[in-house]
């Protein structure tokens, strides 16, 4: 989310916000996801992945440096990072300190204010098997090094960075010359959020996935986008093709949907660990997704990054989804949105009174 | 697929026009009746990637009053007409929409429109029938009259450019489409001569409606479920589904106020059928009901056509950011230029 989005889709953040109510997603939490149950069946016999799923989560992608011998939190202690999540999400729910005093001019590029966290939905829950990070290989729990001369941008919220164009972060950006100096979620591109790979990320972490002997498709709250993929074994696009969210062919494997992924836009970054910071490009990324239904309430979503002009070694992160009976709401990135106008009009005005 | 790309494989794929009864369906044979096949849990399959590039106009034209079919030697005529007017040897403009048929029923010797921002190359083969419209009901062929109210709020609808609006002040005085927020539904689809195609994906309890253009995705329930409450309202609506024999049916309610086809919002009731009569045809039937728009309920019927032709990814605002700025920047140079002209 970017603070510079104040206007947009406020209505959809509240609804999902008022829709899940702390009840409910504690009470999901810690599902045993090594003891499977027989997955449920879609009418063909492959497992029933449709529905609609949740992938707030408060684990990091990467495991803290404080944890790094720790891969796997106790009862305990995730009860207790849980609780202060909890108690933290009600403090800030608390009304806001009025500022109402504006800004001196001349401000110069720094952040004027953003959403309070009365917008934000992270939820307060750690993944279910109480892993200190997302990322499950390299068994460090950390993404891989780069290689020599893989691109790397990292943008700030607080001020524009000088960042080589083309810009792969999904928000921040650079300067403002123009739209594209602004990143991919905030241009409405691409979600911040839906990928792919999915990452959990301040809002609408909600996706309704329907499936049949043909196709899955997988359609993301932010910002709408629907990956509509075909099971039949088709060939990829040629490699001169190109897309924001890439080509997604995909097959069954015992019970497990996987989904390969290529063909991303030069324009992507290979991975962006969070909405300001992109490592590599997507022209080179080779992305594979893996679904598998643990149980009636949760879906293991796995993904695989390979690219090896980008990292030293291909990486894995899981992200068990939770099943949900909240509703996926339209979302319309654009209404409203006049963050990026006016961005780009204020950058010409200080242009202007620069001269 | 946008029309200048796909334009030489439309016109392999383009079939013969097929005599209809005004309704759309074929006309009656002694041959069995063909049956939809059915997915593996039993509903009729629609599934595909289905294309409209019908060349029938919305409303038949003042011209062709009280003839809702066209005579064999009529289309023909018709036929020879397009292929002479938008042959790519003739200096004709881009005729979108409507402006096809009506070009051909005047058959100038080259199409010219001062609004047009192209040339024929960019079309799309469109296909002729014999039907006169696509409205089906009334059975004039025309849509209902306007109330009121419904002049009103055509008058003040955002359009496309914004011509004789005055300049927009800013996006919102522009057309849903033009800010990539939505083509809207219904689609009329091949009427606005571009990127008029979707997929239909079925699974147990869903049907998804794909679109191309902006990848607007429609995933409808179909488990009975009720409308959400009144006070939710979405560019889409909200729509549910439902089997009535072998036709799809998807009611659809809780349009926004800034919904808009053709100046309908958020009192559309919109009921679309969808029904495949043949292996490669979708007859898709749209009803409008607006008492606030409309002085009465209307339907029109459009033939869709299976295509192999897959569906590709549209980012909408990739690079088309450009075109709103550059508008609301005009507009605001002029404003400034009349204040200057101003005597102070």
């Amino acid at each position: 989310m970017n603070h510079r989005w104040l206007a947009s889709s406020i209505v959809v953040v509240a609804l999902l916000t008022v829709g899940t109510a702390p009840a409910a997603s504690q009470s999901r939490s810690a599902a045993n996801l090594t003891g499977a149950t027989s997955a449920l069946r879609a009418p063909d016999g492959k497992p029933s992945l449709q529905g609609n799923w949740d992938f707030r989560t408060i684990t990091p992608l990467e495991r803290p440096a404080s944890q790094a011998n720790q891969p796997v939190l106790s009862e305990a202690e995730a009860a207790a990072i849980q609780k202060e999540a909890e108690s933290r999400k009600a403090r800030l729910a608390a009304p806001s300190e009025v500022r109402s005093q504006p800004r001196a001019p001349g401000g110069g590029g720094v952040a004027v204010g953003a959403y309070n966290d009365f917008w934000l939905d992270f939820g307060t829950n750690v993944v279910g098997d109480r892993r200190t990070s997302l990322i499950v290989d390299p068994p460090d729990g950390r993404l891989p090094a780069l290689t020599a001369g893989a691109k790397r941008q990292v943008a700030s919220l607080v001020e524009d960075l000088a960042l080589q164009r083309p810009i792969r972060v999904l928000d921040a950006g650079t300067r403002a010359d123009g739209p594209e100096d602004r990143g991919l979620a905030e241009r409405c591109i691409v979600g911040f959020n839906a990928g792919p790979p999915m990452m959990p990320s301040a809002y609408n972490n909600h996706l309704l996935l329907v499936q049949n002997s043909d196709y899955v498709v997988i359609l993301n709250e932010m910002v709408h986008d629907a990956r509509v993929i075909p099971l039949d074994g088709r060939p990829h696009l040629p490699s001169s093709i190109r897309q924001w969210m890439g080509d997604s062919r995909g097959h069954w494997e015992g019970d497990t949907l996987v989904v390969k992924t290529t063909n991303f836009s030069d324009k992507t970054a290979s991975f962006n660990p969070n909405g300001m910071m992109a490592l590599g490009t997507g022209s080179t990324l080779n992305l594979t997704e893996r679904f598998r239904r643990a149980d009636q309430n949760t879906l293991i979503y796995e993904f695989t990054v390979e690219d090896p002009t980008t990292f030293t070694r291909p990486f894995t992160a899981a992200l068990p989804m939770r099943r949900s009976d909240e509703l996926v709401y339209e979302y319309a990135c654009h209404e409203g949105n006049y963050g990026l106008f006016s961005i780009l009009r204020g950058t010409r005005a200080e242009d202007q009174a620069a001269k | 697929m946008r029309f200048s790309f796909f334009a030489g494989v439309l016109v392999v794929a383009a079939l013969p026009a097929m005599a209809q009864t005004p309704n759309g369906e074929p006309p009656k044979t002694g041959r069995k009746a063909w049956t939809a096949p059915r997915t593996t849990d039993g509903q009729p399959d629609l599934q595909g990637v289905w294309w409209n590039s019908s060349a029938t106009p919305l409303e038949r034209p003042k011209a062709l009053e009280g003839k809702p079919l066209l005579t064999d030697e009529e289309l023909t005529e018709l036929k020879k007409r397009a292929a002479r007017l938008f042959d790519v040897h003739v200096d004709s403009d881009f005729a979108g929409g409507d402006n096809y048929f009506l070009a051909l029923l005047a058959n100038p010797e080259r199409y010219k429109n001062p609004n047009s921002t192209g040339t024929s190359v960019e079309m799309v083969e469109r296909e002729l029938e014999h039907r006169t419209s696509l409205v089906v009901d009334p059975a004039d062929g025309r849509i209902p009259p306007l109330t009121p109210e419904g002049r009103q709020r055509v008058r003040s609808r955002p359009t496309p450019t914004a011509a004789g609006q005055g300049p927009p002040a800013g996006p919102e005085d522009l057309s849903n489409p033009l800010r990539c927020i939505t083509y809207g539904i219904p689609k009329l689809g091949g009427n606005s001569a571009n990127n008029s195609y979707f997929q239909i994906l079925q699974t147990p309890g869903y049907v998804v409606l794909s679109g191309e253009v902006i990848h607007d995705v429609r995933l409808i329930p179909l488990d009975g479920r009720s409308h959400l409450s009144r006070g939710v309202r979405q560019w889409h609506g909200d729509s549910r589904g439902r089997w009535e024999g072998n036709t799809l049916v998807v009611d659809t309610t809780n349009f926004s106020s800034q919904s808009d086809f053709m100046g309908s919002a958020e009192n559309l009731h919109l009921v679309e059928r969808f029904t495949r009569t043949a292996a490669d045809t979708l007859s898709y039937e749209i009803t409008l009901d607006d008492p606030t728009t409309w002085t009465r309920p209307w339907t029109a019927v459009i033939r869709l056509k299976q295509t192999p032709i897959p569906l590709y990814e549209v980012a909408c605002h990739e690079g088309n950011f450009y075109t709103m700025e550059g508008m609301l920047r005009g507009a605001r140079t002029e404003e400034q230029r009349a204040a200057a002209r101003t005597p102070k």
